[in-house]
C-alpha cells in the first residue's frame, strides 16, 4: 500500500489489477461449471473497489484469481502489468472466515506480516501500535482471540492485513455473519481507516448497502456464468457518514441496482 | 479458559475422588496381604511392611536405578517427538518427500517395536544406545505419524493467510502448523509416554546393568518378591507424575486454545 508521511495517499488512474478475458471454469461430476466467464475489469490504485453479485456468481471465484489461489482457464490476470502467479505479500486477503491464527495474542497476529516480511523490530512494533489503535484494538494487544467476540476478531483480522502492508487488499465478506449495527460500525472504521491511510481494496459482498457505502465503484456482477453486468461510480465522497445511507441519492443508487438485478435475473 | 462453571460440574468433592481412589488401593493392599487379614501369602504378595523395608534395604540403587530409568524414558520422549514432528513436518510440505519416507514408515509402523529389541540386542549388545534407539523408535513411530494426521486437519485458511501476509515455507512450518498442531498432539504424546515407559522396562528386562526393570527382573533372580513390589510402585508412581508434567506443559503451550482442563 503506498502511504504518504501524513496518511493520505494521492490519487491516481494508474491500473493495479487488470483481468483480461478472465475465465475460470471448474470441472465436476456433473459437467463443467463456468464460475468466470470472460471478465475484463480494471482495478485502480488507491480504489476502494466492491464486487457484488447474487450467490454463486463467482465473486470468490475472482478474488482467488486475484490473490493467486485460483488460476484461470483462459484469460489474463495481472498485478502492475505483470502476470500473478501464486500468492505472496503483495496482495493481503480477508477471508469471510475467521482466519485469525489462535495461537497467537492480537498483537502478534497483526505483527506476523510484517515479521515474515523480516521489517525492522521498530517498524514492527510502529505497525502494530498503529493499526490496533486506528481498529480500536489498542486495549487487546496481548489477548488470545478465543477472548474476542467475533467482530473484535474481524477487526484484528483486517488490522492484520493492514500492517502486512500489501499493494491490494482484497476481502471476501468479512462482515458476513455479523449483526447489522456491528457491520455498519465496522464498515464506517474500514471507510475511515481506508481514507486515512489509502490503499486498493477489492471488497466482496452480496449486500447492496454496504457495497453502496463502502464503494468507490460497484462492479454488477450477473448470475452464472459470472459477468458483469454494469460498473457503477458511487459519489459520496472519500469520508462517508452514516447517514448517507439513508440519503436520497443513497436510496436512488440502490434502487438503481436493484432494477438492474432484476433484469439480470438475479432478482426475481 | 479461567471459567471453573463448566469443567466442575458436580461439586468440590470431585476432586478428593482421585485422593480417594488411591486410597482404597493401599488399603486393599494393606488387608488383602500378610500386614491385615493374610489372604495371599506374603512370598506373592509381599506386604506394605516389607516393601517399606526394601527401600532401607536398597537405599541409593533406589534412586539409581530410577534416574537411569528416568534418563531412558526422558532421551526417548525427547529425541523421539524432535525426529517425529520434524519429519512429519517435512513429510507434509514436500511430496517427494511423503512418497519416498511413506512406505518405509507404513511398513515399519505395524512391527511391535517390542519384537525387535532381540534384533537390536544382536547388533548393539546392552549397550546404552541399544535401549535409546528403541524407545526413541518407538516414540518416532506414534509421533511422526499423528503429526501427518493432524497437519492434515489444520484449517487449509490459515496457510493460505499466512502466504499472503508473506510467509516461507519455513515461516509456515514454525509460526503456523507446529502450533496449529498441538491440541492435537496432547493424545499421541501421552500413549508415546506411556508406551516409552513400558519400552525402557523391555529393554531393561532383556539386558542392562541398572534401571528399574533391570532391579526387577534381578529381585526376580534372588527372590526377593518385596523389590519386584517396589519397582512396580515406583514405575507408577514416576509415570504418572510424568503424565501429569507432560498435561501441565500441554496445557500451557495450548493455553490459546481453551480447552477443557
Ligand atoms: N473448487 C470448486 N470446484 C467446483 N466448483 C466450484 C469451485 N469453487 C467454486 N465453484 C463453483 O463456481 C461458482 C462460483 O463460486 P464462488 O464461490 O466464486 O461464488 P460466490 O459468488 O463467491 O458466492 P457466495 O456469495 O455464495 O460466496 C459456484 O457455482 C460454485 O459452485
Ligand atoms: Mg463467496
Amino acid at each position: 500500500m503506498v502511504r504518504s508521511a501524513n496518511g493520505s495517499a494521492a490519487d491516481s488512474t494508474r491500473p493495479r489489477v487488470q483481468l483480461k478475458d478472465a475465465t475460470v471454469r471448474f470441472k465436476t461430476q456433473s459437467g463443467e461449471i463456468t464460475a468466470l466467464h470472460e471478465v475484463n475489469l480494471e482495478i485502480l490504485e488507491n480504489e476502494f473497489i466492491c464486487l457484488m453479485g447474487p450467490s454463486g456468481c463467482g465473486k470468490t471465484t475472482a478474488l482467488n484469481v486475484i490473490a493467486g489461489f485460483q488460476a484461470l482457464t483462459s484469460g489474463q490476470a495481472l498485478l502492475d502489468g505483470n502476470p500473478i502467479e501464486g500468492a505472496d505479500a503483495s496482495r493481503a486477503v480477508v477471508f469471510q472466515s475467521d482466519a485469525v491464527f489462535p495461537w497467537m495474542t492480537v498483537a502478534q497476529n497483526v505483527a506476523f506480516g510484517p515479521t515474515s516480511q523480516n521489517r525492522p523490530k521498530q517498524e514492527i512494533d510502529r505497525l502494530v501500535k498503529e493499526f490496533l489503535s486506528l481498529t480500536d484494538m489498542q486495549g487487546f494487544a496481548d489477548s488470545w482471540p478465543m477472548q474476542l467476540s467475533g467482530g473484535m476478531r474481524k477487526r484484528v483480522d483486517i488490522a492484520r492485513a493492514y500492517a502486512s502492508q500489501p499493494e491490494v487488499l482484497l476481502m471476501d465478506e468479512p462482515f458476513g455473519n455479523l449483526d447489522f449495527i456491528l457491520k455498519e460500525t465496522l464498515q464506517g472504521s474500514l471507510r475511515d481507516l481506508w481514507a486515512n491511510v489509502g490503499g486498493t481494496i477489492v471488497f466482496v459482498t452480496h449486500d447492496i448497502e454496504e457495497a453502496i457505502f463502502l464503494g468507490d465503484r460497484i462492479v454488477v456482477m450477473t448470475p452464472r456464468p459470472g459477468k458483469i453486468a454494469k460498473i457503477i461510480p458511487i459519489d459520496f465522497g472519500k469520508v462517508r457518514a452514516d447517514d448517507i445511507r439513508t440519503s436520497p441519492e443513497f436510496i436512488a443508487i440502490r434502487r438503481g441496482i436493484r432494477e438492474l438485478m432484476t433484469e439480470t435475473g438475479a432478482l426475481a | 479458559m479461567k471459567s471453573k462453571a463448566s469443567n466442575e460440574e458436580g461439586g468440590s468433592y470431585v476432586k478428593y475422588l482421585g485422593i480417594a481412589s488411591v486410597i482404597t488401593v493401599f488399603a486393599f493392599w494393606v488387608v488383602a496381604s500378610e500386614d491385615g487379614l493374610g489372604w495371599f501369602p506374603r512370598i506373592k504378595f509381599p506386604p506394605p511392611t516389607e516393601v517399606f523395608t526394601a527401600i532401607t534395604v536398597l537405599q541409593e540403587k533406589l534412586l539409581v536405578d530410577a534416574g537411569v530409568t528416568v534418563g531412558r524414558v526422558i532421551f526417548g520422549m525427547v529425541v523421539g517427538t524432535a525426529l517425529g514432528l520434524g519429519v512429519g513436518l517435512l513429510m507434509s510440505f514436500s511430496k517427494p518427500i511423503m512418497a519416498f519416507l511413506n512406505p518405509i514408515i507404513e511398513s515399519m509402523r505395524p512391527v511391535p517395536v517390542i519384537a525387535m529389541i532381540p534384533f537390536f540386542l544382536m547388533w548393539l549388545g546392552i549397550a546404552e544406545s541399544g535401549k535409546l534407539l528403541l524407545v526413541t523408535l518407538g516414540v518416532f513411530t506414534i509421533i511422526v505419524v499423528s503429526t501427518i494426521e493432524a497437519i492434515r486437519n489444520v484449517p487449509r485458511i490459515y496457510v493460505n493467510a499466512a502466504k499472503t501476509l508473506g510467509a516461507t515455507k519455513r515461516v509456515i512450518h514454525w509460526r503456523i502448523l507446529l502450533p496449529a498442531i498441538t491440541p492435537a498432539m496432547i493424545g499421541p504424546l501421552r500413549v508415546a509416554m506411556a508406551l516409552t515407559f513400558t519400552l525402557v522396562v523391555a529393554a531393561e528386562f532383556m539386558g542392562a546393568q541398572a534401571g528399574i526393570g533391570y532391579r526387577i527382573l534381578e529381585a526376580r533372580r534372588l527372590f526377593n518378591p518385596q523389590v519386584i513390589f517396589l519397582g512396580i510402585v515406583e514405575l507408577g508412581i514416576l509415570a504418572s507424575l510424568f503424565d501429569y508434567f507432560l498435561r501441565k506443559i500441554m496445557g500451557y503451550i495450548t493455553r490459546w486454545s481453551g480447552r477443557t482442563k
